[in-house]
């Protein structure tokens, strides 16, 4: 089998390339099309925008069986059996003197149209029930699962389902990748950290057959954790430290970044992590955390510029949480119904300000959260304060109580002036309405509706309120068909680097068919089966042989599936903007472990700020915040931190589901030059020399095990070597340069070393390897 | 086959990582489209196309272009157009007075109050070039390249606070995460120039403009296509130095090694990207070159540094003028300045009408004339579309804010000037009008979906079909509307 268009095969010498979205793959089936499952799509997709319930154009429309059978003004489509005299496929081809359809839009491609005639070919049979759902729409169920041959290969229901299509294609599974491989692989999956070579020289030396499920166990343990799943979804929830547009004022919004942290350790159930963070202030007796957590939907963008009519930017942020829920949690893009009825899908514009009314009544409140323990430091600090004057006599005295004085007041400053953006619910705005917009402009409001939910999709349940605490729940009622497929699909994006269906963002109409809908229908069953737990989910893929595939690609595969969809090996590709620094300064012994807090201002060349109307200044941060996780660092909208955005990070302006990912010059630059890779590379150079090996070929083994989590091979130590000898004899040439690269001001011969093993841990951090999860 | 896909599906395997072995396939698109264009200038370009297979690869565009690469003057703050270029004698008679009632019913100010006064323009106004052009006197080069701009007096928008109308200018949409001109234009076209991005940004003024890094965003695009600033202080692109120590010769030794390690990795693992990875590096090192080359105005005759009011060193609009110019001979498909700063309210005299506004006019107009002239004697204006704009207009009233007594004028959305040149653009021309007080537009009106329609139209596009497909749905420029305005071209 061939994969269509998704089998773009191919390789590009170029500087620019990149990895990109790729429109739809469907396949060629080459069996009877199903008209639900081949037939409707083209129509949805391609036709229905003219000719379905809104315009019907010529009379014709696509949404009914009865109506299709009956055809438009031109007569009937098409006689069942009979494609070569059928007007449809005449009008798609633009034979016979009338313009070819759709008008004006691109031509059905010569699949869609084989599709069509082989349909009609067939007797061009309907279902009784007419133009049936979308695959996306239908509840998901767990199917019988398939027998396959190698059952040895089958370490759980994932395997079944992967390795019974690969059989079905006549493909076969991968070897198992080298045990550091799989170690590397899983603790960047878990954690965005790579193993230490303690880590990894534990894990290759442990014999014992669960010696990996142990190090899942840990991994899913560890603080990191939650550091590293939190990571994309802070993508979904647009998070930010400051409001976006003209001034870009600073905000205070960790507090909600550190509770997604926490909720993700903690494994808050996926059901609950929903709830509380559209509607946590909705919750009976809702704690401060479940206030916190409701900072999702604060994180909407709010433009503080002189002269701008306030309601209209209170009602942008409404229309922003309308298309960001849909997105994240239904995979929909309800967003494209604010002007008129979907195109596509079937959400009316009505359907959309209905969904709106539902955050409509909110009060956005600020949330004070400064530590109720100041009051009881302060007075500590002010008894030592007091004796301070006793203590002028005793200078050691005096210095160690004014030191403890000085760090109480740290510590005070620290826990006061907490606040954060928070929601509430007006009072006496049920069921909330909302005016619709006509043709979505906020200044031309129409008829007030009351917030519901989607027509096309289930009712909210009855036992819950027509209020955004209704919505949470209506969103993980096991009725949704669509919530924890997505949620999985996005999970899967994580570990694999594409979704299930590629387009996590869209699994309507528009959106790519799933390759394997078997396996996602499975996992998302299971997701709530196990009580909607991300850690049980995670680790029943993490410890599949679906995952712990090889990820060497053969010529073959290069051909038939580069991008691997039907999973034929394991996952390679790029990481992202936030783990490239981490495991870079890991790798290096910089990294600081501290969770949470304040965000932080890493090393930024001067002169990126210079925002109008707003004086903030990046005032680089000392000491260990320099050497943060990527996840704390401030995030300015309309000016990105510059390295995270050359790695595809985004502006966090709005919510983005998926990062694409690119390759260019640009990371070159950033890898090669920026302080924050040149300190990381002179933190290694120095573990390289110093941690007691003697010969050069241990000590850049030794570098090399730091950042790959593998031995060198000999071709490669031998290069390796060979850079490390020029570099080192050239720099006793010229010791300036050498003391140049140290930062320090006099030449010394002894410097040579240090800066030679410094270029070659320079290497070793641009290495493809380096930055790529293999 | 359909002109849109095919473009859409040479840009696709262009772009797409995996690519080379297919690039044989490429043949169907391009010669539906050749069959579809027979203009002997498009043929000449088709011969100009190189082996290149990256993003920026020249692409075609869907019919033979007017111009092949742009300079957009962003004057960011809004200058106002009531002072430049649109005379209002009407207004000058009856300054002072309030202004009728029916103006202003129901509209939205951003900061005046009540009943506002009609303000005329401080400044006089000279009949220009051949052609007639009225130009204020506080623009005295433009004045001088009269002839050769035409002045668009019916400009509008939808936008009335500057971040919003700022984004709006520049991706047809008032709130963030659209793609922008400069880069649609690369995503259709990329560039003539391999070793520098097809999509340069150059900021001088008094901060970064109000819309951020959006104005020059990619969007949904691969981030690829966004817009690279070229700065004038440190590093002219972020991280472009090698560090204090590396030669180049070291740098050369490092990526030699890189090169020859990562080479041995593709051959255990067989990945593709490994192959692109060693090619940007390679383009990263050209860059380390090439970029510090380009900045390097000093070697500039004395002529030019006198004709644009350049200083080498400086951080400046002119500087950046002379850039742009360095740009287009390279062959740098979209270059956009920033001069932000044209926020003329009048709440004290550094942004009144007769300090701060011929302020800016000094700090801009030398070298904005001085790059037509330049490109014009070099031959190149033919070719490059230069366009200068704000994102609104200003109100032909008073401002008055908090009963201030400086003259200055508040955001107004229904009518403003701007001006282009070249690129097929009719020189001296006067396009579109306003009524006699300057508020709303009275012939010719031109939206801002309508100058970028006849943007990307100039540069051989056809708006409605540059197109790419996010959340489901095929995204322009244009949203769903614009029109070229053909009465523009030559």
């Amino acid at each position: 089998m061939r994969l269509g268009k998704v089998a773009l095969v191919g390789l590009a010498a170029s500087p620019w390339v990149l990895l990109m979205a790729n429109p739809a793959g469907q396949k060629a089936t080459l069996k009877t099309p199903d008209f639900n499952e081949d037939v409707a799509p083209i129509l949805r997709g391609r036709c229905i925008q003219c000719h379905g319930p809104e315009v019907h154009k010529g009379g014709l429309r696509f949404d009914s069986a009865a109506a299709i059978q009956k055809g438009g003004k031109g007569g009937p489509l098409f006689t069942p059996g009979k494609s070569a005299n059928s007007y449809l496929i005449e009008r798609v081809l633009g034979k016979g003197g009338l313009p070819q359809m759709p008008l004006g839009f691109a031509p059905l491609s010569a699949e869609e149209v084989a599709t069509l005639k082989r349909w009609i070919d067939s007797g061009a049979h309907i279902p009784a029930n007419g133009v049936g759902k979308h695959w996306s729409y239908i509840k998901p169920i767990q199917t019988k699962l398939p027998q396959v041959k190698e059952k040895a290969w089958v370490r759980n229901p994932i395997d079944a389902l992967v390795l019974a299509k690969l059989n079905a294609e006549g493909l076969s599974h991968s070897p198992a990748a080298p045990k550091a491989t799989l170690l590397r692989r899983v603790y960047l999956d878990l954690t965005g950290l790579p193993p230490s070579i303690d880590d990894t020289n534990r894990f290759l030396a442990d014999t014992s057959p669960d010696a990996y499920d142990k190090v899942v166990d840990n991994l899913l343990a560890s603080k990191a954790y939650g550091e590293r799943q939190a990571t994309p979804w802070l993508d979904l929830a647009r998070y930010a430290d400051s409001t976006g547009y003209e001034k870009d004022l600073n905000r205070t919004m960790w507090p909600y970044r550190d509770w997604v942290i926490n909720a993700f350790n903690r494994d808050l159930p996926f059901d609950e992590f929903t709830i509380e963070q559209i509607a946590g202030d909705l919750l009976p007796e809702a704690t401060k955390d479940q206030l916190v957590a409701t900072g999702f939907h604060r994180n909407t963008m709010f433009n503080t510029e002189g002269g701008v009519d306030q309601g209209e930017q209170r009602w942008l942020t409404l229309v922003d949480r309308v298309a960001t829920t849909g997105g994240v949690w239904l995979g929909t893009t309800i967003g494209c119904a604010q002007c008129h009825n979907h195109k596509y899908d079937p959400i009316t514009q009505e359907d959309f300000y209905r969904f709106l009314a539902f955050f409509d009544p909110s009060n956005e409140p600020t949330m004070d959260l400064s530590d109720p323990k100041v009051r009881a430091l302060s007075g500590q600090l002010a008894q030592l304060e007091k004796s301070l004057p006793k203590l002028k006599g005793d200078a050691d005295a005096f210095k160690s109580v004014s030191e403890a004085a000085q760090q109480l007041r740290n510590e005070i400053n620290q826990m006061t002036n907490i606040s954060t953006l928070v929601m509430e619910e007006k009072k006496g705005a049920y069921p909330p309405k909302t005016p619709m917009r006509i043709r979505g402009a906020y200044l031309a409001p129409g008829k007030l509706v009351t917030a519901n939910v989607p027509k096309v999709l289930p009712p909210l349940p009855k036992d819950v309120p027509q209020n955004r605490l209704g919505l949470a729940k209506w969103l993980v009622s096991r009725d949704n068909p669509l919530t924890a497929r997505v949620r999985i699909n996005q999970i899967w994006e994580q570990l694999f680097g594409v979704g299930l269906v590629k387009t996590v963002e869209d699994l309507g109409s528009q959106g790519e068919k799933p390759v394997h809908k078997e396996l996602l229908d499975w996992l998302a069953v299971e997701f709530m089966n196990r009580g909607w737990s991300t850690k049980a989910i995670l680790r029943l893929i993490v410890t599949s042989n679906t995952y712990r595939q090889s990820s060497v690609e053969t010529a073959a595969m290069k051909e038939r599936d580069p991008e691997n969809r039907l999973l034929e090996r394991g996952p390679r590709f790029r990481m992202s903007a936030e783990m490239i620094r981490d495991s870079a300064l890991s790798a290096a012994g910089l990294l600081s472990h501290h969770l949470g807090g304040p965000s932080v201002y890493p090393d930024q060349p001067d002169g990126i700020w210079n925002t109008p109307y707003n004086d903030e200044s990046w005032q680089t941060s000392n000491g260990p915040d320099r050497y943060r996780r990527g996840l704390y660092t401030f995030w300015k909208r309309t000016s990105p931190y510059p390295s995270f955005l050359s790695f595809d990070a985004t502006s966090r302006e709005f919510c983005t589901i998926r990062r694409l990912r690119t390759n260019t010059p640009l990371q070159a630059l950033t890898l090669l030059n920026d302080p924050v890779y040149l300190m990381a590379s002179k933190a290694l150079a120095k573990k390289m020399m110093g941690f007691g090996a003697k010969s050069n070929a241990a000590k850049i083994d030794y570098g090399f095990r730091s950042v790959m989590a593998r031995k060198p091979a000999p071709v490669e130590l031998n290069r390796l070597e060979k850079l490390l000898l020029l570099e080192q004899t050239k720099f006793a040439k010229e010791p300036s340069s050498a003391a140049a690269l140290m930062g320090e001001k006099t030449p010394d011969p002894k410097l040579a070393d240090p800066a030679a093993f410094t270029v070659v841990a320079q290497v070793l951090f641009n290495l493809d390897e380096a930055i790529t999860k293999e | 086959m359909h002109i849109n896909d095919s473009i859409e599906q040479l840009i696709l395997r262009d772009i797409t990582r995996r690519n080379l072995l297919k690039v044989a396939g490429y043949g169907v698109g391009s010669l539906a489209l050749s069959a579809m264009l027979s203009e002997s200038s498009f043929a000449a370009f088709q011969k100009q196309k190189t082996a290149r297979t990256d993003p920026f690869a020249p692409k075609l565009p869907h019919f033979a272009p007017k111009a092949k690469r742009v300079i957009y003057l962003f004057m960011a703050g809004a200058p106002s157009q009531l002072d430049l270029f649109d005379r209002k004698p009407l207004l000058q008679k009856h300054n002072g007075e309030p202004i009728p009632p029916e103006f202003v019913k129901g509209e939205r100010f951003a900061f005046i109050k009540g009943t506002p006064r009609l303000l005329g323009s401080p400044h006089e106004f000279t009949k220009s070039g051949k052609c007639g052009h009225e130009i204020s006197n506080i623009l005295p080069h433009l004045q001088k390249v009269a002839d050769d701009i035409t002045i668009v007096r019916s400009m509008h928008t939808d936008q009335f606070n500057h971040a919003p109308a700022q984004l709006f200018m520049n991706t047809g949409s008032a709130l963030p995460g659209r793609p922008s001109a400069g880069s649609w234009l690369t995503y259709g076209l990329g560039s003539e120039c391999e070793n520098l991005p097809g999509f340069v940004v150059l900021i001088s003024g008094h901060n970064n403009p109000d819309g951020g890094k959006s104005c020059w965003s990619g969007g949904f695009l691969p981030s690829v296509y966004q817009g690279v600033e070229f700065r004038s202080k440190g590093d002219p692109v972020l991280y472009v130095s090698d560090p204090e120590g590396i030669r180049p010769a070291t740098r050369r030794e490092e990526l030699d090694a890189l090169k020859d390690l990562n080479k041995m990795r593709e051959n255990v693992v067989g990945d593709p990207e490994i192959e692109t990875r060693i090619a940007a590096y390679e383009m990263a090192y050209k860059m380390q070159t090439s970029v510090p080359d380009l900045m390097d105005i000093s070697k500039e005759p004395k002529e030019v540094h006198e004709l644009y009011g350049t200083e080498p060193g400086q951080a400046s609009f002119a500087n950046n003028c002379l850039l742009a110019r360095r740009l287009v001979e390279r062959g740098v498909r979209f270059v956009q300045l920033y001069h932000r700063g044209w926020d003329h309210h009048g709440e004290a005299e550094f942004d009144d009408l007769t300090h701060g506004l011929p302020k800016l006019c000094k700090e801009t107009d030398k070298a904005a004339a001085a790059l037509i002239t330049d490109l014009k004697r070099r031959g190149l204006l033919d070719e490059t579309l230069v366009v200068w704009t704000g994102e609104f207009g200003r109100t032909p009233m008073n401002e008055a804010r908090d009963g201030s007594k400086f003259m200055g004028r508040d955001h107004h959305p229904h009518a403003y000037s701007i001006w282009m040149a070249g690129g097929g653009i009719k020189p001296g021309m006067a396009y579109g009008s306003t009524d006699e007080l300057g508020y709303n537009v009275a012939t010719d009106g031109l939206h801002v979906h309508d100058l970028n329609a006849t943007i990307l139209h100039l540069m051989g596009l056809d708006h409605t079909k540059l197109t790419y497909k996010f959340q489901g749905r095929n995204f322009r420029l244009t949203d769903v509307h614009g029109e070229v305005a053909t009465k523009l071209i030559s």
